[in-house]
């Protein structure tokens, strides 16, 4: 272990190692011998977590190689985060990349077939509104004619059979034998498809999701696309059309391209729902852990804990003074410096600007966009008397007048946000889902008062 | 309310305000104390200001002071009002205007008739029930000669065209009692007090009506007993010194339409505030918390107007906005973008400790116009901290 005997904690400003700045100045307020224990191990655990050691980062979020969004959910993010009037019916859009890359097959009579896997995952408590298959087409008309290529294109879920025997099943481009006896095609989708070049193709999977949703099955289904000519009906006179027409049409399924399948899922968590903002709440909390600079931000708070900690040595003194020197370090320590500054521009308490690039913070490896926003922040001080402009409550009030006549008993009231707004984020979930929210809340100040 | 060496002290500071005088901006404040307090001037009652026991038993019987030295009051809250009093968060009580006293005494009958100036109650309080209290003082004499009197209490409609005349009246509730007891009585006038609140022209005021029953061969001593009874006037009794505490009272219990009601509020709030304990016991002592803070009022200047309680546990926030930000914090997604942006940038500062739940207190209190009034006060009490 890098971390030396508990004793000369006491005594030394840093860890012989040189790495002071793991420590969690909080936890040294605990000083029994019962608590250094627990707290060694702690110790121990922030420092591997600081150096990564013992928790890697999901492949999603790891920071060497930036996730490209979907171009159709760029198109939707600048759409609904740079005009206003346009009000997404949904306030959540996912994308959901297939899972299955391997190629297509050929059916009968021509028929091409490919098979698709989406891992259609939505939390419980949100409302899906609409699902959609986007697909890309890629068609190849023939030099010879100036007609576009016409085909008929239809979704199959892929579904497992629970009996053993063999069952007539409709659909004319299955083969017989075994996989005739283990699952069947349910069409979802089918849409006569022409095109002139390539272009993406929407087949509406709203009743299919809301399926999936209520059934067992869990989250991963197979789909199957078939491409069909139109006349596949009659083999011989199939053929002669195919030769004379010329063209073809298919759809890109190639993993490293930008146009391979997405499923699209918009849904409404009803962000009135607590349930919802403690989600969005717990999501930022995890994010926070993933930091570079924890090493240097505790390494300034140790300095003046271990001074402390060191001229109080070897004093005896009752509970209760304990407890009031605690909270007077603690005072010092903290909260007057957070509020120190917070009085360092000598102005009243208000709204001021705060830019924030998520690359800073080191959130751009998992919000795609925008790349930073204004933030504001609260700044100034809640002098006496407090005015109607900081709408302040009657307990701040109260606070002030009590701080006025006792600062040693308790500071002023804070000037903090008291009215917040929400900003667009497309960003990937924690299981790497491409997902558009249209009002992320809480993001931005709006107003600030004294509290 | 703002005290008056603090007064002078930010007086002396006037250069941080160049563009207004000290003294008007410190009205302007004060205006708005007071308006947030709902009160229209400052309260300076004078040396003579009654407050009824009533409205002190009120107080503490619906008060969070769990102070064990002081039994809670049995309660003497007429029936018709207790239902209505648990959805009103303000009561406000008032004696009668002497100056418009009427009083008749016949042989077997005494009328009393009563105005009550209810100016001050805001127009956009709902009045949901109102008593009026009368006390009743025993009659010591023979045993066998102890009766019962009928009183009735009207509404006044019109008051009475000439002095031999009788006013319009509509009778509003009545009750027969014995007079061998002493006690308050409580009757129902809230039907024409609600009335009077909405349109005040109707306002004629109250007419008491005490019936004693005529007996032959009582003595002359025995009927003037059994006319003090009831104590309706002052004139009718020689001892002045009580009358202050036993005059009628009418106690109006009304809600403005802000917070939850009086008695409601209380009871989930002592609920609440036991779960509360042992989860506070696991928090760190630095992070952000609430801790103890009694709050006298005597110390801010408040104490001439507010009858009880002295002062109040009001609790304040402090401590550490760590980052990361725990769970527990109950924290904004900005206070963790600016936790966030502050472990990278100590120029930016961290998130603050602040309340992030109040409840509310009941206070007695006397208004500007020396009403004595029970409130449900908003925002008070600290009951948890959060980081913003």
């Amino acid at each position: 272990s890098p971390i030396s005997s508990p004793e000369r904690h006491r005594t030394a400003p840093g860890l012989d190692d040189g790495h002071g700045g793991v420590l969690d100045p909080s936890l040294l307020e605990q000083d029994s011998e019962a608590n250094m224990q627990s707290l060694m191990e702690t110790l121990k655990g922030q420092f591997l977590q600081t150096f990564n050691l013992t928790r890697p980062s999901s492949p999603a979020h790891q920071g060497a190689t930036r996730v490209e969004p979907p171009e159709y959910m760029l198109e939707l993010y600048n759409r609904f985060a740079n005009d206003r009037t346009a009000m997404p019916s949904a306030n959540i859009i996912r994308s959901f990349k297939n899972e299955d890359s391997s190629s297509y097959s050929m059916g009968p009579s021509g028929v091409r077939r490919h098979p698709l896997l989406f891992n259609v995952s939505i939390p419980h408590h949100e409302r899906v509104t609409t699902a959609e298959l986007r697909l890309y087409t890629l068609v190849q008309t023939d030099r010879n004619k100036y007609a576009g290529v016409d085909r008929k294109v239809t979704i199959y879920e892929v579904k497992l059979l629970e009996t053993n025997s063999s069952q007539q099943v409709r659909g004319d481009d299955v083969d017989g034998g075994d996989q005739a006896s283990k699952t069947e095609l349910v069409e979802l989708a089918s849409r006569q498809v022409y095109g002139t070049d390539n272009a993406w193709e929407s087949f509406d999977m709203t009743a299919a999701v809301h399926l999936w949703r209520k059934s067992d099955y869990g989250t991963t289904h197979k789909l199957e696309v078939h491409i069909a000519s139109l006349d596949s009906q009659s083999v011989a006179e199939g053929e002669n059309i195919s030769n004379a027409i010329g063209g073809d049409m298919d759809i890109d399924t190639s993993p490293e391209d930008k146009h391979k399948p997405l499923m699209i899922v918009y849904s409404d968590d009803q962000s009135r729902d607590h349930r919802g903002a403690k989600r969005e709440l717990n999501e930022l909390i995890q994010h926070e852990t993933n930091r570079p600079g924890l090493q240097d931000n505790l390494e300034l708070e140790m300095t003046g804990l271990w001074g402390d900690l060191g001229q109080k040595d070897g004093i005896e003194e009752d509970e209760q003074s304990e407890e009031a020197l605690l909270q007077m370090r603690s005072n010092l320590i903290y909260d007057t410096a957070s509020r120190i500054r917070r009085n360092a521009k000598g102005n009243q308490c208000k709204k001021s600007s705060l830019y924030v690039d998520f690359k800073d913070i080191g959130w751009d490896s998992w919000i795609l966009a925008p790349t930073g926003y204004e933030a504001f922040e609260c700044t100034g001080v809640c002098t006496y008397p407090l005015t109607k402009d900081v709408t302040p409550t009657k307990h701040a009030v109260i606070q002030t007048l009590v701080s006025l006549k006792s600062p040693q008993v308790v500071s002023r009231a804070c000037c903090v946000p008291t009215e917040l707004d929400p900003i667009s984020l497309l960003y990937l979930d924690d299981a790497g889902v491409v997902t558009y929210q249209y009002k992320f809340e809480g993001m931005v100040v709006a107003k600030c008062g004294c509290r | 309310l703002i005290p008056e060496i603090d007064r002078r002290k930010y007086s002396d500071s006037g250069r941080h305000t160049p563009e207004r005088t000290d003294t008007n901006f410190l009205n302007e404040f004060e205006l708005r104390l007071l308006n947030m307090f709902g009160l229209k001037r400052k309260p300076t009652p004078s040396k003579s200001a009654v407050v009824p026991q009533y409205m002190l038993d009120l107080y503490y019987m619906h008060s969070e002071n769990d102070d064990p030295n002081i039994r809670r009051p049995r309660s003497t809250m007429g029936k018709h009002v207790e239902r209505a009093a648990s959805r009103a968060n303000t009561i406000r009580s008032f004696h009668h205007e002497e100056a418009f006293e009427a009083l008749s005494s016949l042989k077997g009958k005494t009328t009393q008739q009563f105005f009550f100036n209810l100016t001050s109650i805001p127009g956009e309080e709902l009045i949901s029930a109102a008593e009026l209290r009368i006390f009743r003082d025993q009659v010591l004499g023979d045993a066998s000669t102890s009766g019962f009197h009928r009183i009735n209490i009207y509404e006044v409609f019109r008051p009475a065209l000439a002095p031999s005349k009788e006013p319009l009246t509509r009778l509003l509730d009545t009750r027969l009692v014995q007079d061998s007891h002493t006690r308050w009585e409580s009757f129902d006038v809230g039907s024409a007090v609600a009335r009077w609140a909405r349109e005040s022209q109707h306002n004629h005021g109250l007419l008491v009506e005490v019936l004693h029953p005529k007996e032959s061969e009582v003595s002359e001593e025995a009927e003037s007993n059994r006319r003090k009874h009831v104590r309706v006037s002052r004139s009718l009794h020689a001892d002045e010194d009580s009358w202050a505490q036993a005059r009628p009272l009418l106690v109006t219990y009304s809600h403005d339409g802000q917070g939850t009601a009086v008695l409601h509020s209380n009871r989930e709030k002592r609920q609440a505030r036991r779960g509360q304990k042992p989860r506070r016991k696991h928090h760190q002592r630095s992070n952000c918390r609430r801790h103890a803070l009694y709050v006298d009022f005597s110390d801010v200047g408040w104490n001439e107007w507010i009858v009880a309680p002295p002062g109040y546990h009001a609790f304040y926030c402090h401590g550490e906005c760590p980052f990361p930000l725990p769970d527990h914090l109950n924290s904004t997604n900005h206070a963790i973008v600016q936790t966030l942006v502050n472990s990278v940038n100590s120029n930016i500062p961290k998130a603050c400790c602040i309340p992030t739940e109040l409840s509310p207190i009941s206070l007695l209190y006397l208004d500007e116009y020396e009403k004595v009034i029970l409130k449900n006060y908003q925002d008070m009490v600290v009951e948890g901290c959060g980081c913003r």
